[in-house]
Order: structure tokens, then sequence, then C-alpha cells
């Protein structure tokens, strides 16, 4: 009886305690291999911690005010709402929209125009624009050197203070790594979470969705990561040329990343240059004012007919994608 | 007993040493070595010039005889630095024998290499070797003035990179060496300058004129008669 008592008594606490240990990293249930190689950056606690604190730390920009966060507020998605082109430094304007993080480990790519290449690079482009941050790697890492908070960060981290380049970022990228969205009312209609379940609007929706959006916004992640000319007539003063300054191939003229849908209620404006307002600005575009040119993606070539109450349907789905876990989850948060 | 475990261990570690070798890089303008900052050299075709910062990564040594590998370094990534002089000579744990031997390495760093993500030590992006708004390595600084720039302050800027076709800059060079003490390779700037002259005084990205200097670059490095 005394042993089967301690038996009972060990296995509660072995259930209650991996229960207790924060999920760092997952994948949702039928989604695919990450892209993301863990082998060469292992997840730690502490890692994803120093990397939380460094996102919301202004100490990456030259003069102390801007941080990651600033232009990816976790309330938001991780983007910056009521910005066409996102601001930085010096209240100086960019040429793009910030776009939203999440699920960055299945990307290969980033930037609207996939200029840079892994996941762990990424901050660097922002840390080193004259218009977002203003700074450069190694100031940021004698900034942080300087501060003895950021020595035990790194001592919690990686077992001894040292503060290096590739630490820094590997750290951003762990925390990066966590943010997942997967717990939208979608994501528990198809997963047959019992009592949740689509209204007929919504169905109506997702089945207009699959017929018109599915083949570039694809599912479960709401998009091919690829690049594609979705028709957008190019800003004159702007004249940015997309994917093609990175490849220099003429097939990839006017084409930008295809970005998720996920969330998409919370990321307005939308597109690369942040000209639609809302969700039905949007939809008009595909429906009414597509500018045909060479590259135009195929799917678009042919005229998308929705009537209003079709529109209304399919941004009744696309509003199943929210994921309030995702942009209230603590974990993601500010911490002091 | 300590004096003689002392002494066979010194002798130890002199054989040791004498297995040793080094590689060391000199950039050359003529005859001379070059002069970081305040030298002047002329030139033919671009007058006066001053050479005030080079940077180059060598990657991937390996030594051959008769076409067969004979050995190759693990990890490597030299970062070599003119303002970090020691940076120029690099220490082999081991010299291969045999009386001809092939040395082969990259000038610049591997298309692999370039998309695995953050790397620590000679490839920490804090090197100021790495570009932020599109991704890749860069290969070769070289920075100075000359009298024939036009650009304002009559300064050029060699920043050669690029992994990805069509602009893909990473060049490998293969010198043949002989068997005695360190490998001296020079590296004919007053060539390289003679070509870039007649180019661009800058180049910051990947195109067509990075990947024409970068095989101009190659051919420069010479092994030094002794």
């Amino acid at each position: 009886m005394r042993v089967k008592t301690w038996i009972t008594c060990f296995a509660l606490m072995i259930f209650v305690s991996a229960s207790t240990i924060p999920r760092l990293f997952y994948v949702p249930d039928n989604w695919p291999k990450p892209a993301y190689d863990f082998i060469k950056n292992p997840l730690s606690a502490e890692k994803v911690r120093l990397g939380r604190i460094l996102f919301y730390d202004p100490v990456l920009s030259r003069n102390n005010m801007i941080s990651c966060a600033s232009c990816h507020s976790p309330y938001n998605a991780f983007t910056h709402i009521d910005h066409t082109l996102s601001h930085g430094i010096d209240d100086r304007i960019g040429t793009r929209n910030s776009p939203a993080l999440m699920n960055l480990a299945w990307y290969r790519t980033f930037m609207w125009d996939g200029a840079v290449n892994h996941l762990d690079m990424q901050a660097l482009a922002p840390i080193s624009h004259p218009d977002e941050m203003g700074s450069s790697l190694d100031s940021v890492v004698v900034r942080l050197k300087a501060r003895k908070r950021y020595r035990s960060l790194f001592h919690d981290a990686f077992g001894d203070s040292a503060v290096t380049g590739e630490r820094t970022l590997k750290s951003i990228s762990q925390f990066m790594l966590t943010l997942i969205s997967a717990g939208s009312k979608y994501d528990k209609v198809v997963n047959n979470v019992a009592g949740i379940s689509f209204t007929e609007k919504e169905k109506r929706g997702y089945v207009i969705y699959k017929k018109h959006c599915a083949s570039c916004h694809t599912e479960p992640l709401f998009t091919t990561n690829g690049f594609e000319n979705n028709g957008l007539k190019p800003d004159s003063l702007l004249k940015d040329p997309g994917r093609i300054r990175i490849s220099h191939r003429k097939s990839d003229s006017l084409k930008f990343k295809v970005p998720t849908l996920r969330n998409c209620e919370l990321t307005a404006p939308y597109m690369h240059d942040g000209r639609y307002r809302n969700l039905q600005m949007v939809l008009f575009h595909y429906t009414d004012a597509i500018h045909n040119s060479p590259t135009l993606a195929r799917q678009l070539r042919e005229k998308m007919e929705l009537s209003e109450e079709d529109k209304g349907a399919l941004i009744a789905f696309l509003k199943t994608l929210t994921d309030e876990e995702f942009v209230k989850d603590p974990a993601y948060s500010f911490l002091k | 007993m300590k004096k003689i475990i002392f002494s066979i261990l010194v002798a130890f570690s002199s054989f040791m040493m004498s297995g040793q070798v080094a590689i060391v890089f000199r950039p050359m303008y003529g005859k001379q070595a070059v002069k970081w900052h305040d030298t002047v050299y002329a030139s033919h075709q671009a007058g006066l010039i001053k050479f005030e910062k080079m940077k180059l990564y060598i990657s991937a040594i390996t030594f051959f005889e008769d076409d067969k590998m004979t050995w190759s370094e693990a990890d490597s990534f030299h970062l070599l630095d003119s303002e970090i002089p020691g940076s120029f000579r690099l220490q082999m744990p081991f010299l291969p024998v045999g009386r001809k031997k092939t040395l082969r390495f990259n000038i610049g760093i591997d298309s692999l290499t370039n998309v695995s993500g953050a790397m620590g030590g000679d490839l920490d992006p804090i090197n100021g070797m790495y570009w932020a708004w599109h991704s890749g390595y860069i290969n070769l600084k070289l920075e100075g003035t000359c009298s024939a720039c036009t650009s304002p302050k009559r300064e050029f800027q060699f920043h050669l990179g690029g992994y990805q076709w069509p602009f893909n800059t990473l060049q490998s060079s293969e010198l043949q060496v002989s068997n005695s003490g360190d490998i001296e390779i020079g590296i004919d700037l007053e060539s390289f300058f003679n070509v870039a002259a007649s180019g661009r005084d800058h180049i910051m990205s990947p195109c067509p004129e990075a990947v024409k200097l970068s095989e101009t670059f190659r051919d420069c490095f010479f092994i030094e008669k002794k």
C-alpha cells in the first residue's frame, strides 16, 4: 500500500512538473517540418528570455529610442499598425510596410523581396538601416557589454558572459522562433475541437477562399512563402521593383513576398507599401483594380468576380484566422 | 626525474613545432610590401594611390599531391584584416610531406556557409564583412584613395561579394608550393588596381563588375620567390 502511494505521488509530481515547463517550440498538428535548423541553435529557456528582452530593448538603436517592438507590436500580431510605411529612428520613414511576425520557423527567406536568407540574419537589417535603428551590430555588442544586466543574461544563456554578434543574433532568433500562431478559430475548427464550428457565413467564406486565394495563401501557413506580382500598380514615387533587385531575374520584376493571411484582421494596413487601409479595399483591388504587367500572377489574369455578399463572407472567414491567444500570450510580452 | 620529463616535453614540443607551417599572405605593390594609410604608390592608370584598408576571407585550405588530397583544414575560415597585421599569417598545424604540393584555397565564403545563419569568430557579422540588406558575406574589401578617382573625395571602395547566380564572386586559387618552410604568397595589388581603376570607384553589391574583379583578384595570388 505504501509503495503504491509513493509511486502515485511520484507519477503525479512528474506530470505536474512536465506540464509547468513552458513549451518553447512545437509543430502544430498537420503542419510541415520547420525550415529552421534547430541543431545549429538549440532552444533554451534562457536564450529565449535573452532574445525576448533584446526584442523590446531600444539598446539596439543608435539613440536608444527604437526597439524591434516599435514596429512589431505584439497586440497587432507583431506589426506596425496605422502606418503605411514604417517609421524608425528620428521619425524617418522607410520604404515598406513592416510585416507581421509569426511562424517564422517555417520561412526560408525574409523581407518583402527575400533579401535576407536566414532568420538569424534578419535582425541585422533593421539594426543597420539608417531609417530604422541606424546602428550596427558591432556597436550594439559594445553597448550590451557595457551593461551589467546583459553580461549576466548572456552568462545565463551561454555559460559565460561573452557578448558576441553571433550570440546576440541567435538569441533574437530564439525568441522569434517561439512566436507560433496556430490557435485561431480556424485552427480549432479544422482540428475538430468540440463545440467550435464555422458559422454559415464563415463556411461560405472558406469555400471562396479555397477557390480564389488558396493557391498563394496556402494552408496551413496561409502563404507559400513565395514571391508573386499581385497586380499592384507600381508607385511612381517609391519605384520599388521588388524581388528582381535581389534575384536579378526579369521574371521577378514587381514580385513581392506572399504574406500570411493569419491574423490579417489585426495587421492593417496591407501590401508591401501599406496602400490599403482595410480588408474591403484589398478585396476591391483583387476584383476591380488589377494592374496588368508581364509578371502578373497567372491566377489574377482572369477577372475575379465576387459579389458584395461573397466579400462579406470571405472577410468573415479571414477573421477566423485571428489568434487572440497569440497576441495576448504573456510569454511574448515585454519583460521588465 | 622531473628534469628528464621536462626535457622530454621540450624535445617533444619542438618536434611538434617543426611539423608546423605558416601560410603568409603579403599584399604587394610592385616589389614592395604594401603599407597602409600613408604610403603613396604611383600607377599608370590611376595616378597616385593610397591604400587605407584591406579585408578578405581565405577559406577551405587544402593540400594536394598528384591530384590526391593529402590534408585539409577543418573549419577553415580566416579573416585577413589590414588593421590586424598578424591576421595575414595563418598557422597550419601540419605540413604534408612530399616534394611538390598543390595548395588550394578559396578567396571568399562558400554558398552553403552563406545561408547557414549566424556564426562566430571570423565569421561573426560583427566583423563588418556581411551585407545586412542583401544577405551574404563580403569576400573582399579594398579601400583607399586615388588621384584619378572621380568620386567627390577621390575614394575607391571595392566590396566584392555575392554567392548566388549570376553574381557568384567566390574564387578558388591553386598554387604549386615547394616543401621547405613557410609558404609565402604575394597578392599583386598593382595588377589588381590597374584593372579595377578602369571601372567604377565604388562596388558595393553583387553585380557583373564584382564578378569580373573577383576573377582579376584571384589571378593576383602568387608564390613569392625566396
